[in-house]
């Protein structure tokens, strides 16, 4: 099995990406590889929650994870989405949900017809046709119903997890696959002399780890391969994030609540025993002993312990697999859309479908390359979305992000909606049309059109056809259960010892 | 107020073909609130280019759109199923293998091709053919009986029709006419641009009428009346990559079984079509202009059809190729007049059913933002060029020795993207997948192994896996689909019974 181009993985990390590409690695490759994870000490999550997105649904299913039971030891709540506040104004809010928004009326999407009774002054708000929206808005939760007819099959959902507990659930999967879980500092990134390839990492003490691919969740071999930045701090305010612990709050609401800041943003990510306090930040605009004094002010006393401080990179690397290493950064990333966990599992899985036939496999690795840039490149474009399109001026931070022309690819997107109210997306993005769309009305940016052939359907049907969509959906919303009680009956974490 | 104040209240189409009709069937479909006047104008002076004609699955969505009856279908244009196309001599002489529709193997995730490709070096594998249900099935001249719901993962077969084109052109003007368009006897001689941004305002006929309309869709043949002699929008020629330039065609008398499948023979200058249809087949020659004359390729022509020839073959001319715009101003171009590649992956009529579902996608009002037409035009041209380059794969991965047209093929350049593809293909079996083509992994598939291009690495997740295992596994495949494939009837009986057409 020597010539086997996959015998031995090093994955260096600790945190829950590490152990996410460990188990993922060893489940579908089975005895024919030796993965080992080399944990940095200090190198592991210090976020203290993580909020996931509903691709996470295929890993869970991938590790055979039980839902129940991985929810009772991360102290997981569930996720329906995220509630905006202040972003477009102060005073704005506007939910984005996970699942579809309203539904195709004569071929025509949904958002044209909501756009055409707008236009004759009839305004819905676009969350009373998202079953997650609706839902949310009571504090209710239950399993997404599998039959396509009912409206409570129209929404999807994820989870917010206590980061460490977590990580020491997918390293508890990863182990159990033959994963073998080493400790120490990397003293040298020991290079083949002619191709460049990673040989072995050498460890303070003298220790020697060779393998045949290495896979880096950390950033500590980027100097080595001679790793540049693509550079978005043009767009992208925060290299910064601060996450304090605090005492829950009397509800529990199945969200997020992700707030912006005069210097960034702020967020609330509940768990079953606590909530998670975050504040991503730009340095410019602010220094960390202030934010951290923000962060506790915004706790008011609720605080567990100390924040903690994490770097954010403005950008992403140039490559993301040089020569026998895979790079997976999507934890460095700004978590605005909590895409932290979703980047990584997409990394792994494109690097199963393009594994290296050989120790050197450059024909897969551009090809990985070029698919994981339009991935990142496109997510960047709804981030920036967010610092963008806003009429806040009440700092230097927004100042800034309003005045900076977009990257080319977000100007075409914005044309295209404003132009038409039309949207496209890629099959492999990270949001979906719902969500582009979430996003651009309720950061406020209103086309000047719609689909002409939204009028084809007559007024009475497509006002009859969205007012029993909401009233349905409102309806349905009433019956969940509330958020707490349905965690309750499944089991809940027990209580912090 | 229930419209908005810039709809469309015209559209012109210019040209009754099948491009013309099925562009008029589907607004007839889409405009139905009679707010907008649909006229199609065609001479009965001029012919059209529709032979037989064969086409590729989502021709079936098209329809089903329409609302269109299967059996109704054939019963009019005369149509047969194919399950796919098999290519007689394109690797080298004497050589053959199916491009079959669907999917290979049992499941569309697993990469049997992959495990094929490791037993194949050990000769025990059978041919890749023996994966595909949809060969499996087309090899016996019958067609799956889906009615009975057989169990088994059916979801890997799929199909698509022969017809005549005309028949199909007529079919669609009924469809059309019944839902409001008004077609126009005359003859398009010249369009009036408007002074300043140079859009088409009217048209004139022949006979001195004038037509007015706020859009125009192009469906005027090669020529490109609108787009091109009017609107002179430029044409991107691709004949240094599909070195065709003619083609003669010719229908016969059916003789034996209707075969289920397109089939297409490489000849030394070019290759011909044989496409099967209930009263008759529809055969042409493809050839290049370069390597053999008209009156010899007639001749190879007719000296290679089933049964007797029913007419006197006709000869057109071609430069590969498409439009640098497909939309420029108020102006669409289907067909023949948005641009032209061979037939040899049948996709001729699919590239205007991708255009019109691009158009309705982003249906423009009188504003003609060019954001629409910018998204149009990358998305459409973005069809062409991905099917050029399967297309040119045909001609690029040939071993052939015996004509000149192959050698230089062979050695040809080609384009980046194809390049691209074919040295990832080469280095581990992998196929390139891009979220918009068509041409997904199973048709890359079929024509790479099909015309021998071998990959120098497998992949490493069949790789670690013992050959015994992946023998049997396959010899699993093999069985399940041999069982899969008696639910099938014969192709000519099924036509029979159910959508036979009227005689000739």
């Amino acid at each position: 099995m020597s010539a086997f181009p996959l015998s031995s993985i090093v994955i260096v990390g600790g945190g829950s990406s590490s152990w996410l590409a460990a188990a993922t690695i060893a489940r579908v490759l089975g005895a024919s590889s030796q993965v080992r994870v080399l944990e940095i000490p200090g190198k592991s999550d210090t976020r203290s929650g993580i909020a996931s997105v509903p691709s996470l649904h295929r890993l869970l299913r991938l590790l055979g994870l039980d839902e129940s039971a991985l929810m009772r030891n991360t102290q997981a709540t569930f996720r329906l989405g995220a509630s905006f506040h202040d972003w477009g104004a102060i005073g704005d809010r506007y939910f984005s949900g996970f699942g579809s928004i309203g539904a195709k009326l004569d071929a025509v999407p949904f958002q044209h017809h909501w756009l055409r009774l707008a236009a004759l002054g009839e305004s819905h708000p676009l969350e009373d046709f998202s079953m997650a929206a609706q839902a949310a808005r009571l504090g209710k939760f239950a399993i997404p119903q599998s039959d396509p007819r009912s409206v409570l099959s129209l929404y999807s959902y994820a989870w917010h997890f206590d980061a460490r507990l977590l990580a020491a659930q997918l390293r508890a999967s990863a182990l159990r696959n033959g994963v073998v879980a080493l400790s120490g500092e990397i003293a040298e990134v020991e290079l083949d002399p002619e191709l460049g390839f990673v040989r072995a990492l050498v460890l303070q003490g003298g220790s020697r780890l060779e393998a045949k691919q290495f896979i880096d969740c950390t950033g500590a071999l980027w100097p080595a391969l001679g790793i540049d930045l693509e550079d978005w701090s043009a767009w992208l305010p925060c290299d910064r994030i601060q996450s304090l612990r605090c005492a829950s709050r009397p509800e529990l609401p199945p969200y997020s609540e992700v707030t912006a800041h005069a210097h960034g943003w702020q967020s609330v990510t509940p768990l079953q025993n606590c909530i998670v306090r975050d504040f991503a930040y730009g340095s410019e605009f602010i220094g960390d002993e202030a934010a951290a004094a923000q962060l506790l002010e915004a706790a008011r006393g609720t605080a567990l312990d100390a924040p903690i401080l994490r770097r954010l990179n403005r950008g992403r690397p140039k490559q993301f697999w040089v020569k026998n290493c895979l790079l997976l950064p999507g934890e460095t990333l700004d978590p605005l859309e909590s895409s932290g966990l979703h980047l990584t599992q997409t990394g792994i899985s494109r690097y199963l479908a393009h594994l290296p036939v050989s120790v050197l496999s450059p024909a897969d690795a551009a090809e990985y390359n070029r698919l994981t840039a339009h991935e990142y490149d496109r997510l960047r474009d709804l981030l920036v979305l967010h610092y963008y399109a806003t009429r806040r001026d009440d700092s230097a931070l927004w100042t800034k992000c309003r005045e900076t022309a977009v990257p080319e690819s977000l100007r075409q997107r914005m044309a295209l909606f404003a132009d038409s109210g039309r949207i496209t997306v890629g099959e492999d993005e990270f949001c979906g049309i719902d969500g582009w769309l979430s996003v651009l009305s309720g950061q406020g940016v209103s086309p000047g059109a719609y689909d002409p052939l939204a009028d084809v359907t007559s007024l009475a049907t497509t006002r009859g056809a969205l007012t029993r969509m909401s009233q349905e959906m409102q309806a349905n919303a009433a019956t969940l259960p509330d958020h707490r009680a349905f965690i309750a009956a499944r089991g809940a974490s027990a209580p912090p010892a | 107020m229930t419209h908005a104040p810039d709809r469309i209240r015209s559209i012109a189409i210019v040209g009754g073909g099948t491009a013309g009709w099925m562009a008029a069937a589907v607004c007839a479909r889409k405009l139905t609130d009679g707010s907008c006047a649909i006229t199609l104008i065609e001479s009965s002076e001029i012919g059209t280019v529709g032979v037989g004609e064969a086409t590729i699955p989502p021709i079936r969505l098209f329809n089903q759109a329409l609302g269109i009856d299967e059996n109704e279908f054939l019963r009019a244009t005369q149509g047969t199923f194919k399950l796919g196309i098999e290519f007689q001599d394109w690797s080298r002489v004497g050589h053959r293998y199916m491009h079959p529709f669907g999917i290979p193997g049992l499941s569309p995730e697993a990469t049997v091709h992959q495990r094929w490709l490791r037993l194949r070096e050990r000769g025990d594998a059978g041919t890749f053919e023996d994966y595909s249900l949809n060969a499996v099935i087309a090899r016996r001249d019958r067609i799956a009986n889906l009615a009975g719901n057989p169990g088994g993962p059916w979801h890997m077969y799929a199909y698509a029709y022969h017809f005549d084109a005309g028949l199909y052109a007529a079919f669609l003007r009924r469809y059309s006419e019944a839902r409001g368009v008004q077609r126009i006897d005359g003859k398009v001689v010249d369009a009036e641009l408007r002074a300043g941004d140079g859009f088409i305002e009217a048209l004139r006929l022949a006979d001195g009428r004038r037509i007015e309309a706020d859009f125009y869709i192009d469906c005027s043949g090669f020529r490109g009346l609108l787009i091109e002699q009017a609107l002179k929008t430029g044409y991107e020629d691709w004949t240094h990559w599909l070195p065709c330039d003619r083609a003669v065609a010719v229908p016969c008398e059916n003789a034996g079984a209707r075969t289920p499948y397109t089939r297409s023979t490489a000849r030394s200058a070019g290759w011909q079509w044989r496409i099967p249809l209930q009263h008759r087949i529809g055969n042409g020659y493809v050839f290049c202009s370069r390597h053999i004359g008209d009156d010899e390729a007639s001749a190879t022509l007719l000296a290679n059809l089933d049964g007797r020839a029913l007419a006197e073959p006709r000869v057109l001319r071609f430069t590969t190729g498409r439009r640098r715009k497909l939309w420029n101003r108020n102006c669409v171009a289907l067909g023949l007049a948005a641009g032209f590649l061979e037939p040899l992956e049948s996709t001729s009529i699919h590239l205007i059913q991708k255009s019109l579902t691009h158009l309705f996608n982003l249906f423009p009002d009188r504003r003609f933002s060019p954001v629409l037409l910018d998204e149009f035009n990358r998305v459409a041209l973005a069809e062409y060029d991905h099917i050029r380059d399967f297309v040119v794969l045909h001609y690029k991965a040939n071993s052939r020795d015996d004509a000149p047209l192959w050698r230089d093929c062979r050695n040809m350049s080609i384009p980046e993207s194809l390049a691209h593809r074919l040295e990832f293909f080469r280095n581990s079996g992998r196929v390139l997948r891009y979220p918009a083509d068509l041409f997904a992994a199973p048709n890359w598939l079929a024509v790479l192994l099909g015309q021998e291009v071998w990959p120098d690495h497998g992949d490493p997740l069949v790789l670690r896996h013992d050959p015994d295992r992946l023998r049997a596994d396959l010899a699993e495949i093999r069985a399940t689909i041999g069982r899969m494939a008696e639910f099938s009837v014969s192709h000519d009986d099924y036509l029979a019974h159910h959508c036979r057409g009227s005689p000739a």
